[in-house]
């Protein structure tokens, strides 16, 4: 049976990878000295938070329910539910769930965020040579700003397939914050599918210990009409060793938009780290819009390290060439955007599961045209 | 079948390509089309077959006796117009049988037919496949991707032939071809030639003609058709060049 309950186990599950999560002590310190991040904010820069929030009011609450518990649980922190408030929660959380599932090998985790102001925020650790596959999935009703945090903690030898699906409302905010911390010959695989929401932020902190440890970070985003998805991540590589491989596929139409950050930190002990990061970005329309930004910071003189950035249009000779053997137009336009977007979804080893994301990601296409 | 009158296409906005285009090619029969490169064949195959951007700025093009202008390609491609083209395009993603069959069951639904079963399909697919040497392991890769000329001419073909249209223009369907993948190809073309059928053959060499023998013969140069003959033309032209004709145009 895996533990579910609030314990403030957080700070003592990290503290063996001390200073790795710092991240979320930093930014708290920033909002404390400085305020809401702007635009002018080098990280915000894309997303503007106080712009799409604006209007939404009152307590609002996280629900929560898993394959464990499948009852919905209210996980709503009682405080302060105010802007501020939110991007502390999002930056370093009180109200915390702690899971262990040792016994589990797969998890499945259900996040409902109701109208209004609300946080919530859950720990989950791959216990040392387990393998568990941990589905969460994301939702709201109209109006509902949300911070949730999730961090991860992978042993030695464990291996953690992360599948995380973001289907919000359209009038609703949520920033998702994953702290990860992976260690030594452990492995951990990410897939994010963000779809719908007016501003969704979706923010991976992660610190791979190297010496074998293997990460990958896949992610698909696909916004529509009023749509904002940013994926954000900064991995950080400490240890000699390491691997890292990531790709992100998006495609923004409508007036949909886009953001893309990635940087990678390879410290000066993280020799022969590999690590790929790949965007490419499909814009279907004039109206819609993606911006990216990959970035390497090396310290390490014998790594092997890129990222490719590509942002291209919907290719016209092939849709062409698919109306010609009689596929009407939209039907072709949303072949190529799925098989575009497929490509980011390859890491899935739970068929089942890829078919459902399949099949919501179909539905959302049905107004590309 | 099909009749075009003084047809006159521009692309890239206003370069005129097709300049008062001429061509009757009734049922039953096929016509090739010779031309040196650059006179506009395969422009005419995009404004017979409706790509965006190449639209007929003059003239009249009757198919069936149907005006095709402002027909969507696929409208034109339900009503049984197929374009094997010059350069078949790699779709990444989408494995070959799959998209064969959506293209088929969408051009039945758009005619009023029933969909054709998954397993009628494959029995079909297999069939006609194994006449033109393209492999199950083929149809199973994504589109035309990493395909070589030879391999993307012959899926063209198939195509041709799973979809049974009524009128085939093909775009230079010999070029890239050895001479044992030039006779598999002429098979199958040979294969679909029926009395209700009609096609156009766009080829620069006479070669392909020598396997697929045309009832016509014409020479486009400069956006026209300025000459038209029995098949001695293409010999003539095989001995001559098209020096005759583009001084002519
Ligand atoms: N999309 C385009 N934009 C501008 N010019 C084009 C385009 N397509 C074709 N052309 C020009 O039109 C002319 C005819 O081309 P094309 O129809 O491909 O000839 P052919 O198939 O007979 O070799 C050429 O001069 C070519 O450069
Ligand atoms: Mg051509």
């Amino acid at each position: 049976m895996a533990v579910i309950e609030p314990t403030n186990a957080l700070e003592q599950v990290l503290l063996p990878f001390k200073g790795a999560t710092g991240w979320r002590g930093d930014f708290a310190a920033r909002l404390k000295k400085d305020g809401l991040p702007t635009r002018r904010d080098e990280d915000w820069k894309w997303s503007d938070v106080a712009r799409a929030t604006k209007g939404i009011t009152g307590a609002g609450k996280v629900q929560f329910r898993s394959s464990v518990n499948p009852e919905w649980t209210e996980v709503r922190r009682a405080a302060d539910q105010d802007f501020f408030a939110n991007l502390l929660a999002f930056a370093g959380v009180m109200n915390v769930t702690y899971f262990e599932p040792r016994n589990l090998t797969v998890l499945d985790l259900d996040f409902r965020a109701l109208k209004g102001v609300s946080q919530a925020a859950a720990t989950i650790v791959g216990a040392p040579g387990m393998s568990v596959r941990v589905h969460e999935h994301y939702s709201s009703e109209a109006q509902a700003f949300s911070a949730i945090g999730v961090d991860y903690v992978v042993w030695p030898g464990a291996r953690v397939e992360r599948v995380i699906l973001i289907d919000e409302a359209p009038e609703s905010v949520l920033l998702l914050s994953s702290g990860v911390t992976v260690h030594e010959t452990g492995e951990f695989v990410q897939t994010v599918i963000s779809q719908g929401g007016k501003l969704v932020r979706h923010e991976t902190q992660l610190h791979s210990a190297g010496g074998g440890a293997k990460v990958t970070l896949n992610a698909a985003y696909l916004v529509g009409k009023g749509a904002h998805a940013d994926l954000t991540t900064r991995v950080n590589m400490h240890g000699p060793d390491g691997k890292l491989s990531q790709l992100t596929k998006g495609i923004a139409y409508g007036g949909g938009h886009g953001v893309f950050q990635g940087k990678i930190h390879v410290k000066r002990e993280a020799q022969k780290t590999d690590a790929r990061m790949t965007h490419k970005g499909m814009i279907i329309d004039e109206k819609s819009e993606i911006d990216a930004k990959p970035e390497l910071e090396i310290y390490a003189d014998d790594v092997e390290c890129a990222h490719g950035n590509a942002i291209g249009t919907l290719d016209e000779m092939a849709l062409f060439y698919m109306q010609q053997r009689g596929l009407p137009e939209s039907e072709a336009r949303r072949l190529l955007v799925e098989s575009f977007l497929d490509e980011a979804l390859a890491e899935i080893t739970h068929e089942q599961t890829a078919a459902t994301i399949r099949g919501l990601m179909s539905k959302r296409l049905k107004d590309l045209v | 079948m099909l009749e075009i009158k003084n047809l006159h296409a521009s692309v890239g906005g206003d370069k005129p390509i097709l300049k008062g285009l001429d061509l009757s090619v009734p049922k039953g029969e096929v016509h090739a089309i010779m031309g040196p490169n650059g006179s506009g064949k395969s422009t005419l195959s995009y404004v017979l077959t409706g790509r965006d951007g190449y639209e007929a700025t003059d003239g009249t093009i009757l198919y069936d006796g149907e005006d095709v202008a402002g027909m969507a390609p696929e409208e034109r491609a339900a009503k049984g117009l197929f374009l094997s083209f010059q350069y078949p395009v790699e779709i990444p993603g989408v494995p070959t049988l799959t998209f064969m069959k959506e293209a088929l069951n969408a051009q039945r639904r758009a005619r009023g037919e029933d969909e054709m079963s998954a397993p009628d399909f494959m029995k079909t697919v297999r069939e006609k496949a194994k006449l033109l040497n393209i492999s199950g392991d083929m149809l199973k890769r994504p589109l035309n991707v990493g395909f070589s000329g030879g391999e993307k001419k012959r899926l063209e073909i198939l195509q041709a032939a799973v979809l049974e249209p009524r009128f085939l223009i093909l775009d230079e369907t010999d070029s890239g071809l050895d001479i044992d993948a030039l006779k598999v190809v002429s098979d199958g073309v040979n294969a679909l030639r029926s009395p209700e059928r009609g096609m156009l053959v766009i080829t620069h060499y006479q070669r392909l003609l020598d396997h697929i023998s045309p009832d016509v013969v014409h020479v486009m140069s400069d956006g026209k058709i300025v000459a038209s003959g029995g098949p001695e033309l293409a010999k003539e032209l095989e001995a001559e060049g098209y020096d005759k004709y583009v001084r002519a145009a």
